[in-house]
C-alpha cells in the first residue's frame, strides 16, 4: 500500500507561510505555471553577487506545491542559479530514482518521501524549484 | 423569440418524458441484424440494471481492490462487445479501405461504411455521407475551422462561449488570429448555464457562426439548442454543436435540434480512442473545401491541380481510423440496445444524490459549493464542485488513495469558464451506464473524508 501523501509533516509545511506573500523592491521576479494542472509559483528574490538573499513565494497549488514552496524557500539563502539547478536534480533523483537511498543525500527532504510513490505528484513538488529557477535565470 | 426550454429538468416533470433530450429509438439494420436507431420504438431487451451492465465491462473484472470510476466525462469505459469487434476486425478483415480487390479488403471497406452508416442513423442524420469520422471532437472542430474560414473574409465573426472547452475556443482564436476574424464570447451565469438572455447582443451582421456546446464538461448545462438553432438561422448565422459530453447519452436527432454541424469523441460514447465524428449538413459539405489534403480524398490529381471527391471522402485524407470506426458503431450499437429510459432515470437520480449529497456536507461545514445549475435545469450527468480551502488535485488524490474513486480535478481544459465563475479549479465527478449508487456512496465518504483531514 502507498504510505499516506497528506501525512501531518507535509500538511503542517503546507500551513506555514513564514516566506509566504508578495516582497517589496524585489530584484527579481518569475511566474510558473504546472501544464498539467494550472497550478502556479511566483517567486521574488532579492540578490547580492548574484546570491539569494531574500525570497518570497506566492502559490496557486496543491498542498505539496504549498509544502515544497516552504520548504525550499526555507533552504536557499545564499544559493545562486547553479545551486538551486544542483538541488533540483537532487530532488528529482531522489524523487524518481529507484535507490530509495537518494533521500539520504537531502536531510530536511525527508519530509517529502512518500511522494516517490506518486508519479503523477513529482511535478507539483518541483513546481516552485522551476519558478526559481526561472527567476534566477532572469537576471 | 422567447427562450424556450424543450428539454428535462432533473426534478421537473419533465424529466418523466425525453431526459437528455435524446430519442430511444432502434430497429434492425440489414443482414447483420444490427441494433440500428431509426424512429420506432424502445427496443430494450432488458430493463436497466447497473450491476449486470457493469458485467459487460471486463475492465472492472480485472482491477483489485474496490474501484470507483466517476470519470467518465474524460473517458468512458468499454463494455467488452467494442473490445470484441475491434479485436474481430483486426484479425478477420484489417485492410485499407477504399483500395484493394481482395475480399479482405472489399470487407474492411464494408465494414467501415457499414460503420457509417449506423453513426448516422444515430445521430438521426439525413444521409450518411453527411458523417465525417475524425480523430475526436478536436480534430473535428479544427477540421471544420480550416474548412469554414475558406469561406470567410476579414472582420467576420465568430460567437462562441465562455462556456466551452478548449477544444472549442482555441481552434477558432487560431484561425481568427491568420484570418481577420473577430472570436467573440457568449457570457455564462452564476449557475453555469450560457446567458441566452443576452444572447443576440453578441449577434451582428458580421457574425457567420455559432460554435456552442451542446451539454458542458464542467458546469453540465445542456444548451437550449432550439431556440439557438432558431436565433442564429433568424440572424443568418450557422450553428455548430460540440457534443462532445452530450452524444453519450443516446441517439440525437440532428435534424430536430436544426444544427448545421455537430462534433463528439468516440471515446466518451463507451468506444475507442482515436474515432470521432464530423456531421453537417450535406448541402453544406458539398460547398466546403477540405481542410487536409492526401490520398482518397480526390476524384483525379494531376500537377496542375486535383479535383475533390464528394463528401463524406473529400474530408478523410489518407487511411482513416478503420477499426476505431467500426468499434465506434458497435458503442453506439451497444448503447442502443440499453433501456435508455432505465439508464437516464439511473442517472438522474445518481446525479441528483451525489448533489444532495454535497450540499448535505455543506450544510455542516459551510465549505461545498457544487457548479453548476441547481435542481430544475437540465443537467448532464456530471457535478463539479468545490471545497473551499482544499485544492482540487488534494482531493482527487484523497478519494483516490483512501477509497479507490477515481475523479477528476483541475480545470477541464475550461480555463475561461473557471475563470468567469471565480474558481481557480474544481473537482468534476461524471457518470456512465455501469455507475450505482455503491459509487456514489464511496465518493460522499470520501468528500467527507478529505473534509476532516484537510478541511
Amino acid at each position: 500500500m502507498a504510505p499516506d501523501l497528506y501525512d501531518k509533516q507535509i500538511v503542517t509545511l503546507a500551513r506555514k507561510t513564514e516566506y509566504m506573500g508578495p516582497m517589496l523592491n524585489y530584484d527579481c521576479q518569475a511566474t510558473t505555471r504546472n501544464r498539467l494542472c494550472g497550478d502556479q509559483v511566483t517567486i521574488e528574490l532579492r540578490l547580492e553577487n548574484k546570491k539569494i538573499k531574500d525570497i518570497r513565494y506566492q502559490v496557486r497549488g496543491c498542498i505539496l506545491c504549498e509544502a515544497a514552496s516552504e520548504h525550499l524557500a526555507s533552504l536557499v539563502h545564499e544559493y545562486d542559479l547553479e545551486d538551486i539547478k544542483d538541488l533540483r536534480l537532487l530532488f528529482e533523483n531522489a524523487l524518481t530514482s529507484t535507490e530509495v537511498t537518494n533521500f539520504n543525500l537531502l536531510p530536511s527532504h525527508q519530509v517529502f518521501r512518500p511522494a516517490r510513490s506518486y508519479r503523477n505528484r513529482h511535478s507539483c513538488l518541483l513546481l516552485p524549484y522551476d519558478a526559481l529557477i526561472k527567476t534566477l535565470s532572469s537576471v | 423569440m422567447n427562450n424556450r426550454n424543450r428539454y428535462p429538468t432533473i426534478a421537473g416533470s419533465e424529466s418523466q418524458q425525453t431526459p437528455f433530450g435524446v430519442r430511444t429509438l432502434k430497429a434492425s439494420l440489414g443482414s447483420e441484424n444490427r441494433i440500428y436507431p431509426v424512429p420506432g420504438t424502445n427496443y430494450a431487451l432488458d430493463r436497466f440494471d447497473p450491476e449486470k451492465i457493469k458485467t459487460e465491462f471486463s475492465v472492472f473484472d480485472n482491477i483489485e481492490s474496490k474501484f470507483h470510476y466517476l470519470d467518465s466525462a474524460a473517458t468512458s469505459q468499454v463494455p467488452d462487445c467494442v473490445v470484441e469487434t475491434m479485436v474481430n476486425q483486426l484479425q478477420t478483415h484489417r485492410a485499407n479501405v477504399k483500395r484493394g480487390i481482395y475480399k479482405m479488403a472489399v470487407d474492411a471497406s464494408e465494414s467501415y461504411e457499414r460503420a457509417r452508416q449506423r453513426v448516422a442513423a444515430y445521430l438521426g442524420a439525413a444521409d450518411e455521407s453527411e458523417v465525417i469520422f475524425t480523430s475526436g471532437t478536436t480534430s473535428g472542430i479544427n477540421m471544420l475551422a480550416y474548412s469554414l474560414i475558406e469561406g470567410f473574409a476579414p472582420g467576420d465573426e465568430i460567437l462562441v462561449s465562455q462556456l466551452e472547452h478548449h477544444s472549442n475556443i482555441v481552434p477558432w482564436q487560431i484561425v481568427g488570429q491568420k484570418n481577420g476574424i473577430r472570436i467573440k464570447y457568449l457570457p455564462v451565469m452564476d449557475d453555469g448555464r450560457l446567458n441566452l438572455n443576452r444572447l443576440e447582443e453578441f449577434i451582428t451582421e458580421k457574425t457567420r457562426l455559432l460554435a456552442i456546446t451542446h451539454g458542458s464538461n464542467v458546469t453540465g448545462a445542456i444548451t437550449n439548442v432550439p431556440y439557438l438553432a432558431e436565433v442564429a438561422h433568424y440572424y443568418g448565422c450557422k450553428l455548430m454543436l460540440d457534443g462532445a459530453q452530450m452524444a453519450a447519452q443516446g441517439p440525437l436527432d440532428l435534424l430536430e435540434l436544426d444544427a448545421d454541424y455537430y462534433v463528439f469523441s468516440g471515446h466518451k460514447v463507451y468506444g475507442p480512442t482515436g474515432i470521432g465524428v464530423l456531421w453537417a449538413k450535406k448541402s453544406l459539405l458539398e460547398t466546403l473545401p477540405p481542410a487536409f489534403g492526401g490520398g482518397e480524398m480526390i476524384t483525379h490529381v494531376n500537377l496542375e491541380g486535383s479535383e475533390y471527391a464528394p463528401p463524406p471522402h473529400r474530408f478523410e485524407a489518407g487511411t482513416p481510423p478503420i477499426t476505431q470506426a467500426i468499434g465506434l458503431a458497435q458503442a453506439l450499437d451497444w448503447l442502443c440496445i440499453q433501456d435508455l429510459d432505465g439508464l437516464h432515470q439511473h442517472l438522474i437520480h445518481l446525479t441528483e444524490k451525489i448533489i444532495t449529497g454535497l450540499k448535505h456536507l455543506n450544510d455542516r461545514q459551510h465549505a461545498v459549493k457544487v457548479i453548476g445549475p441547481v435542481s430544475g435545469h437540465p443537467r448532464l450527468p456530471l457535478v463539479a464542485f468545490t471545497i473551499e480551502g482544499i485544492h482540487p488535485h488534494d482531493i482527487c488524490q484523497i478519494l483516490n488513495d483512501r477509497h479507490g474513486v477515481a475523479t477528476r480535478g483541475g480545470n477541464h481544459c475550461a480555463q475561461p469558464l473557471h475563470d468567469s465563475l471565480g474558481l481557480e479549479g474544481s473537482v468534476r465527478v461524471s457518470l456512465a451506464a455501469f455507475n450505482s449508487e455503491q459509487d456514489v456512496d464511496a465518493l460522499l465518504n470520501g468528500v467527507e473524508d478529505c473534509m476532516a483531514k484537510l478541511g
